[in-house]
């Protein structure tokens, strides 16, 4: 009995060895190391992380974005100064950004809450160890080498980043995304990116290149042809005039108006453009107030003189805007269209008129009275609403300047009818959105419709009537002698500057105070020597 | 009579030579410009002759000569001749061969005046604002002389050695700051490095109409103690034995100084070495006499400062080198070169600094 239940025992103890180690010989075979994930760096160095991390610390501005766009947002549990700044920009430096706006959303609340651990190369070696995370991402330049090795020596797994091409960037995306597992949203980014890309480079591959001249934060500062601006000039379809300099030269005044570029870029933190913004003046006068000799150039002299706002140039996927607006500065005719409509116009008999109806642009319906005489017959109608930021220089225009006035535009239009055909009057409707008015602070009664005149090259304003008002929108009506190019913009008076800016009260402060402290120590010379008569007598 | 004349022929030599280079200066640069194009729109802004000139040449060319190259010799000639001026005077006050127009701390307070401009932003208002950094710069580099001043006095006396070293002093503490401003500058830093290094290359008639005059003022006034200085190379007891006033000298000399420095900064950064060497060639040339050191070394301050800048143009084109880096190319070997030829020593003429 005994031996029969020893063998039993046995058999059962075997079993049960053979089951384990079964299991345990499957385990490798069904998973075999899923969960391990390998990358390359920068370094060319293989990266392997047991799982996908949970604590990441980002020591980069592109590698932060880029973690959030693609969802990953929660890992991030520190990030260097950089990353900080440029989120504190605000959530409108990320609006058309490739990518979940929702996910840019969480970018701006919780980034500027996240601890600051220095930057790639002065990082806080000690609270990034502290934190214990699964990997760091850093720069990799000459600078930040000593400070990847730090970090590697203390156990931390340190991914190296390069940004200096488009190509960096999207390799980049793909990086993080194989890291923190989120290969469907790269998926999606890249192929939004590769989308408007490829719509500005395939219709630029056949245009002409206009010179350009990119000026930096600092004066006179260009960026050389092996820079991530000069790329985006490029790709936008511009020639960047100094191209064959390197790195970030700064350039004499004559080089500039012997290159005479056809069009002038100024990043927004450059004192030039500050000063336009804040003072909401076109920035050419800006320009040539500051220093007349730029008004020997092309590009002063069609008023193609531009800003753009730095976080379009940055290494991470917001250089997609940056290349959008650029091709539309470059090529207005091409990408500076909002919308189009096109329409053959009904045949309208001497004297009557008739009304269309507009669907897809700010003008909802426009009439058409045909002069006593003559009828309006086989003719179209095509509008096209021209974006703000072009130059109209195609269109024969300025952008809308009202002396004494601070004027927001809306939108431009253009209508016209081919072939051309007589209109005695036209009547506009249109209808601007409740929340730019608001935005900008404007009355709605200050809202009108200007007509450019190529006679006087200057913008005649039309009396225009708020007709009909609702909680999103207000519709106005106007009526115009003749066609062509139309500006909708709202006008604020401009007041006389206050007195304290007014230069001679300062100088006469100065001068006062001046006369006062000289007063003052001619009167205790003189105290001092009554002292001192006083003590010899 | 003889050293009378000699006088004049040095002065004259140096006066050519400064004209020789502006006129270098005028005509070269990126754009080619053909010389009698230069000469012609240059003639026919003097009065009585535009009648004589057509201007059948474009606007581009005349907005270059006039606007661009011509303030910018301008400028060069003025902060040359302020800076080597100035230099002269600290190396005759000091009694020390490597005194230099900085020497009291002043490139220090004035980069701390321009970073405070730049990387924190502090601006002029009312429309002044692009004049914020040269105002700073100038306002600054006065403070610190001041407070060096202020430092080595005792009571009416100020020695010399106790002014060098206060000058070090306060200099150490400025560059501590200004490396912390520069820690702070961000994508400034270029900016405020260039600064550092001082050029010419933004200079405008704003830059001319500003400094001309406590410049012009400053050297011209400096020439009246050009005996005092001469006197004071033999010590301070010596100098009041010949009835040199020597605290009054000093004190008038130092603020001169100051004001010379501080405008020459202020539109052109602390651009080296000018006011150092250019004293010390003259000095090996024309010797130690003030009366005659001093103008030569103004004018040829100016005329250092010109060429170097035109090979700041230059050098690497179509882009601009800090004219301090040119300056320090220069000066360093020729100076060299001219110790070896001529076998005098680097002395002053007088006592060596006690």
């Amino acid at each position: 009995m005994s031996k029969a239940l020893a063998v039993c025992r046995a058999l059962a103890l075997a079993t049960l060895l053979m089951i384990s180690a079964t299991a345990h010989a499957e385990s490798p075979l069904n998973n075999p190391s899923t969960s391990e994930i390998t990358v390359k760096d920068w370094r060319d160095k293989e990266i392997t992380l047991p799982e996908v991390p949970d604590k990441i610390v980002s020591l980069t501005s592109p590698s932060t974005i880029i973690l959030y766009a693609l969802g990953a947002g929660d890992k991030v549990i520190g990030v260097d100064k950089y990353s900080i700044d440029y989120v504190k920009e605000s959530l409108s430096a990320f609006k058309g950004s490739p990518g979940n706006q929702s996910y840019y959303e969480k970018l701006c609340e919780e980034v500027p809450n996240e601890p600051n651990l220095g930057s790639s190369w002065t990082p806080s070696i000690e609270m990034i160890v502290g934190l214990e995370p699964d990997v760091v991402f850093m720069y990799y330049y000459k600078g930040t080498e000593e400070n990847i090795v730090k970090l590697e020596e203390r156990g931390l797994t340190v991914i190296a980043i390069g940004a200096k091409n488009f190509d960096d960037t999207r390799n980049l995306i793909i990086l993080i995304g194989k890291v923190v597992d989120k290969e469907s949203e790269v998926d999606k980014l890249i192929d939004e990116i590769e989308l408007r890309l490829g719509k500005v480079s395939e219709s630029v591959k056949d245009l002409p290149r206009p010179r350009v001249y990119h000026e930096l934060t600092s004066h006179l500062t260009t960026a050389g042809g092996d820079t991530f601006t000069h790329q985006i000039i490029e790709t936008a379809g511009g020639d960047n005039v100094f191209k064959n300099l390197t790195g970030f030269p700064v350039v004499s005044k004559e080089a500039i108006i012997k290159a005479n570029p056809d069009i002038i870029i100024f990043s927004s933190t450059n004192s030039i453009a500050k000063r336009a913004l804040d003072e909401a003046r076109d920035i050419v006068d800006v320009l040539l107030e500051e220093e007349s000799w730029w008004g020997e150039i092309d590009a002063v002299k069609n008023r193609r003189v531009y800003i753009i706002p730095t976080y379009y140039e940055t290494y991470d996927q917001r250089f997609v805007i940056g290349v959008e607006l650029m091709a539309k500065w470059f090529h207005p005719t091409v990408f500076g269209i909002e919308g189009h409509f096109e329409k053959p116009l009904p045949y309208i008999g001497p004297g009557k008129n008739d009304t269309i109806d507009i669907a897809g642009l700010i003008l909802t319906h426009i009439t058409f009275i045909a002069p006593y005489d003559k009828d309006i017959n086989m003719t179209v109608m095509s509008i096209e609403q021209i974006s703000l930021d072009v130059s109209l220089s195609p269109w024969g225009a300025t952008l809308l300047n009202v002396p004494g006035f601070r004027a927001y535009t809306y939108k431009y239009l253009e209508i016209r009818l081919t072939p051309p055909a007589d209109v005695s009057e036209s009547r506009l409707n249109f209808c601007v959105e409740r929340s730019w008015l608001d935005g900008y602070g404007i009355n709605e009664t200050a809202v009108a419709l200007f007509r450019w005149n190529g006679a006087s090259q200057s913008w005649d304003k039309l009396s225009t009537n708020v007709i009909e008002a609702n909680g999103t929108h207000v519709f106005y009506e106007t009526e115009s002698i003749g066609l062509s190019l139309f500006a909708i913009a709202g006008l604020e008076a401009l007041s006389a500057p206050p007195i304290w800016e007014q230069l001679w009260v300062w100088g006469l402060a100065i001068a006062v105070m001046v006369l006062a402290a000289v007063v003052v120590l001619r009167y205790r010379v003189i105290r001092r020597r009554l002292v001192v008569e006083a003590k010899e007598a | 009579m003889a050293k009378r004349a000699w006088r004049a022929l040095a002065i004259l030599v140096t006066a050519v030579a400064l004209f020789g280079a502006a006129v270098l200066a005028i005509a070269v640069g990126q754009v080619s410009i053909p010389l009698d194009t230069t000469a012609a729109i240059l003639l026919s802004k003097i009065p009585p002759l535009n009648l004589i000139f057509n201007p059948n040449w474009p606007t581009a060319y005349e907005v270059i000569v006039m606007d661009i190259r011509l303030p910018r010799i301008l400028l060069g000639v003025l902060v040359g001749a302020a800076l080597a001026s100035s230099g002269a005077v600290m190396q005759g006050t000091f009694r020390n061969p490597l005194a230099d127009p900085y020497v009291l701390g002043l490139a220090a307070g004035a980069a701390f005046g321009a970073s405070i401009s730049m990387v924190l932003g502090l601006s002029l208002g009312f429309g002044f604002a692009k004049y914020s950094t040269p105002f700073l710069a100038f306002i600054f580099t006065l403070l610190t002389a001041f407070l060096v001043y202020s430092i080595a006095r005792v009571g009416k006396k100020v020695p010399t050695s106790t002014l060098l070293l206060a000058g070090i002093a306060v200099g150490t503490f400025f560059w501590a700051i200004n490396s912390f401003m520069q820690y702070l500058a961000g994508e400034k830093l270029q900016a405020v490095i260039f600064w550092i290094m001082g050029g010419l290359w933004q200079a405008s008639w704003d830059d001319v109409v500003l400094s001309a005059p406590p410049i012009i003022l400053g050297v011209a006034l400096i020439m009246i103690f050009s005996k005092d200085l001469n006197a004071m190379l033999m010590g301070e007891e010596v100098a009041s034995s010949l009835g040199v006033n020597v605290e009054f000298a000093m004190r008038a000399l130092i603020i001169l100084s100051s004001l010379l420095v501080a405008s020459a900064v202020a539109v052109s950064g602390t651009i080296g070495f000018v006011g150092l060497v250019i004293p010390h060639m003259l000095r090996l040339i024309v010797g130690p006499d003030h009366r005659i050191l001093l103008p030569t070394s103004c004018l040829f301050g100016a005329t250092f400062l010109v060429l170097a800048d035109l090979a700041a143009k230059l050098v690497v084109a179509p882009a601009e080198l800090p004219v301090g880096i040119i300056t320090a190319s220069i000066g360093a070997p020729f100076f060299i070169y001219l110790l070896r030829t001529r076998k005098r020593t680097i002395g002053l003429g007088g006592r060596m600094v006690s």
